[in-house]
């Protein structure tokens, strides 16, 4: 009604009140991005059409008012997002209602079997595939989730949520195939049957891809870190760390990866203020907790220290994180 | 073998799987059931008793189940029931399965039925159920067992070689089963080698391979494969591997665990994934001290008496001298685990009584200088602890602040060292073993031990 009324700027303001409190409104996002490019706000639209493409990454709006905003501007990327509206817009043709009927009721298996017939009279359904990869997700099969989203993230160049997820699965099967394949050397003296690792760059690639489609995305971003730590590139990953605490201040999990690598990359200062505040924003984050005490026995600060190894030892169970540590 | 056995088998037997979903119910009749149909599993399990195969299923997957081909075979040798849970909710999908699993166990005690629990995602091994049936007519109340868990297509592409001629049976020995277990592992096994850099987040069983032959395999959470309850358990609450036996069983002694695969073996089919996030890196003393948490915080008394007992998984003939030093190792780090228990245990306790200073060095002995085996062994001890003032000053001195530095672990070992006493001693023993000591507050209760704040440090 605001900006209706020509109150571009209270019309923002209440947009923005109110994605404060419902971040993962798509519907809000989608009016904030629209509202700001045409009031030459581009640097805030395109950041609500980005977080439009993450909410909703299989619908064609966001890539078609991203392509349009990226011309105004003269990026480069808005020929990604034009091809990802028309890969998408072609798609609307194809019913899902089967498919998600089966998900919605929990029927995973009945949604890959109709998924899988439909599949074979269009080979290209994105959105199918899409629902495909989530069925496979529940029954975590993840190589047959990576199977699906590689295809989509081929017809969709722009999707930053394609690309990070992908790469989420790549890295996590490569960890897990690792694994397992050591053990069976333990145990057989020969490597298993089924375990062959994917190729490392591939997920950079794509992390990569989802960054620059999403720069503030802060949790690609610090999976993207985690990976380059893990390939002992920590001046990179620290880089990544810190972008991802500046564009998520209230995520703990950024705030102590951050810590940890700063910790590693000798600056103990500011590893501390990333660790408190990491053990403020959760205070059950028991590995926040044993970091920080870790780094307050660093400098001498006993009393820090004693402090927060003992809630460490009180956090009921390790909370599960992405943390690199 | 228990004194407490009263040789007899159950009156009648009652085998029980929930499978809902087309997911579960085809891989229950494609896998489980032709396992359980070898020879040596349900035929020599229910020979000249009564028995039941119920089957707790939704509406929706009836047809599937009752048109399957070894289905009809099942009934020739057993009653078949199938029990309709549509109706059956929960807060989640495991508190669902509490719930159609208690379904599954109603009116067991008064029945004296034997209840054979299985999973509708695995492979028994050929001649699992027959040793079961002995264990159940020595009188064991309860038999514990699990297996490995596989990455599922793969394994089961290699399993096709022990189909039977006829495609409806699968006749896998136990060697077999375990050596395609190994070629197939799971990365969850993975992470509970006890030798891996990594950790899972709840390490309910740990491995300790035999290169060449199998592992050694001590589990907190094992698989009730038979209960025999001898009460209604209807108000049982938590899962049938971690809180069931409890109830069922009053005598631990009563506890048949399985302990060589050749006697009974099983294999889990998953797929590849979990949470990566559930794996952390760990290191050694790290390891002790994430299992001791898991356990002080999940673990029933029933689930530590579990780990106490060694189970070998192999595919070879043993080399005796190898599995009894894989035994020993596993067993130190047992100790150790249930030893460092005991310490977080006095932890917690410390906190409760405000020894902020006493709980904070505890903790940096644990945490900064992998003290986490400095106990020794879990046994009835008795703490001498400094009050805060005392040990807030001790800080604060030199001497404190010096044997907290790093290379001072040994001086710090001792320092802890000195106030731990063997047995339990009550306030007024300590008194004529102390003299000059003063017991600020004494006898504070601790499981498997007792507390006493005194008015000093004990250099």
């Amino acid at each position: 009604v605001a900006f209706q009324a020509g109150r571009a700027a209270e019309a923002r303001q209440a947009l923005a009140d109110h994605l404060a409190r419902n971040e993962e409104d798509a519907d809000a996002w989608l009016a904030l991005g629209l509202m700001s490019v045409r009031s030459g706000n581009l640097g805030q639209g395109l950041s609500a059409l980005r977080r439009v493409a993450r909410l909703r990454p299989m619908a064609p709006e966001p890539y078609r008012e991203l392509a349009a905003a990226y011309q105004i501007a003269g990026d480069q990327r808005a020929a990604d997002c034009e091809r990802s509206a028309e890969a998408l817009e072609r798609d609307q043709v194809i019913d899902l209602q089967a498919v998600i009927s089966h998900m919605r009721r929990g029927a995973t298996a009945d949604a890959i079997a109709v998924g899988l017939e439909i599949l074979q009279r269009h080979p290209s359904a994105i959105r199918v595939r899409y629902e495909l990869a989530l069925a496979h997700q529940a029954h975590n099969d993840y190589e047959s989730v990576a199977d699906n989203l590689r295809l989509i993230a081929n017809e969709l160049p722009a999707s930053a949520s394609v690309a990070k997820t992908l790469a989420d699965f790549l890295w996590a099967c490569h960890r897990l195939k690792h694994l397992a394949q050591s053990f069976s050397l333990a145990i057989l003296g020969s490597a298993g049957g089924g375990n062959v690792l994917s190729p490392l760059h591939q997920v950079e690639d794509l992390y990569r891809a989802a960054i620059r489609h999403d720069p503030e995305w802060a949790e690609a971003r610090t999976y993207f870190a985690n990976v380059l730590r893990e390939t002992d590139r920590l001046g990179e990953a620290l880089e990544h760390y810190r972008a991802a605490a500046e564009y998520a201040p209230g995520d703990a999990i950024a705030h102590c990866n951050l810590a940890s690598a700063l910790a590693a990359a000798g600056e103990i200062s500011a590893a501390i203020e990333s660790a408190r505040e990491a053990t403020i924003l959760r205070p059950d984050f028991g590995e926040a907790h044993e970091l920080l005490a870790r780094l307050a026995w660093l400098v001498k600060d006993a009393a820090l220290a004693l402090a927060h190894d003992s809630r460490a030892l009180r956090c009921e169970r390790f909370y599960t994180t992405q943390a690199f540590l | 073998m228990s004194s407490g056995l009263r040789p007899g088998g159950p009156a009648v037997w009652r085998l029980v799987v929930a499978a809902w979903g087309r997911r579960f119910v085809d891989r229950f009749l494609t896998t489980t059931l032709p396992s359980v149909l070898s020879p040596g599993n349900v035929a020599a399990l229910v020979r000249g008793a009564p028995a039941e195969f119920m089957i707790l299923t939704e509406a929706a997957d009836l047809p599937r189940l009752s048109d399957h081909p070894l289905m009809r075979r099942l009934s020739e040798m057993l009653t078949v029931r199938t029990v309709c849970i549509d109706q059956i909710g929960g807060d989640g999908k495991y508190d669902r399965m509490t719930r159609i699993h208690r379904l599954g166990m109603e009116g067991a005690a008064q029945a004296d039925a034997g209840l054979i629990l299985l999973t509708p995602d695995a492979i028994w091994a050929d001649g699992t159920l027959a040793s079961v049936r002995r264990a159940a007519e020595l009188g064991y109340q309860a038999v514990l067992m699990d297996g490995p868990r596989v990455v599922g297509p793969a394994f089961l592409a290699d399993l096709e070689a022990f189909r039977g001629p006829e495609s409806d049976t699968i006749n896998v020995g136990p060697r077999a089963l375990m050596e395609l277990s190994a070629r197939h592992i799971h990365p969850n096994e993975a992470a509970w080698n006890w030798h891996s850099p990594v950790i899972h987040d709840a390490p309910f069983q740990l491995h300790w391979p035999v290169a060449g032959e199998g592992m050694v395999t001590r589990a907190f959470c094992m698989h009730p494969l038979f209960v025999r309850p001898r009460r209604e358990i209807g108000d049982f609450v938590g899962a049938i591997d971690n809180g069931l036996v409890d109830r069922i069983v009053d005598d631990f002694s009563l506890i048949y665990y399985c302990r060589d695969s050749d006697e009974m073996a099983v294999v889990s089919i998953d797929e590849l994934g979990f949470s990566s996030a559930s794996i952390k890196r760990t290191d050694k003393r790290d390891r002790i001290l994430r299992v001791a948490k898991w356990v002080t915080s999940v673990a029933t008394p029933q689930n530590r008496h579990a780990a106490l007992h060694p189970a070998r998984r192999h595919f070879t003939e043993v080399t005796e001298r190898r599995w009894r030093t894989a035994e020993r190792l596993s067993a130190a780090h047992m100790d150790a685990v249930l030893a460092c228990r005991q310490l977080l245990l006095l932890h917690a306790t410390l906190m409760e009584h405000g020894l902020d200073t006493a709980a904070g060095l505890l903790a940096f002995a644990l945490h900064q200088r992998g003290l986490v085996g400095w106990l020794g062994r879990a046994r009835p001890r008795t703490f001498l602890v400094p009050a805060e003032a005392a040990a807030s000053r001790w800080l604060n001195d030199e001497s404190g602040s010096q044997l907290l530095q790093q290379g001072q672990k040994a001086a710090l070992f001792c320092l802890l060292a000195n106030h731990v006493r063997d047995g339990r001693m009550t306030a007024d023993e300590l008194r004529t073993l102390l003299p000059g000591v003063s017991i600020v507050e004494g006898d504070i209760p601790l499981e498997d031990g007792i507390v006493h704040v005194i008015d000093r440090v004990l250099g």
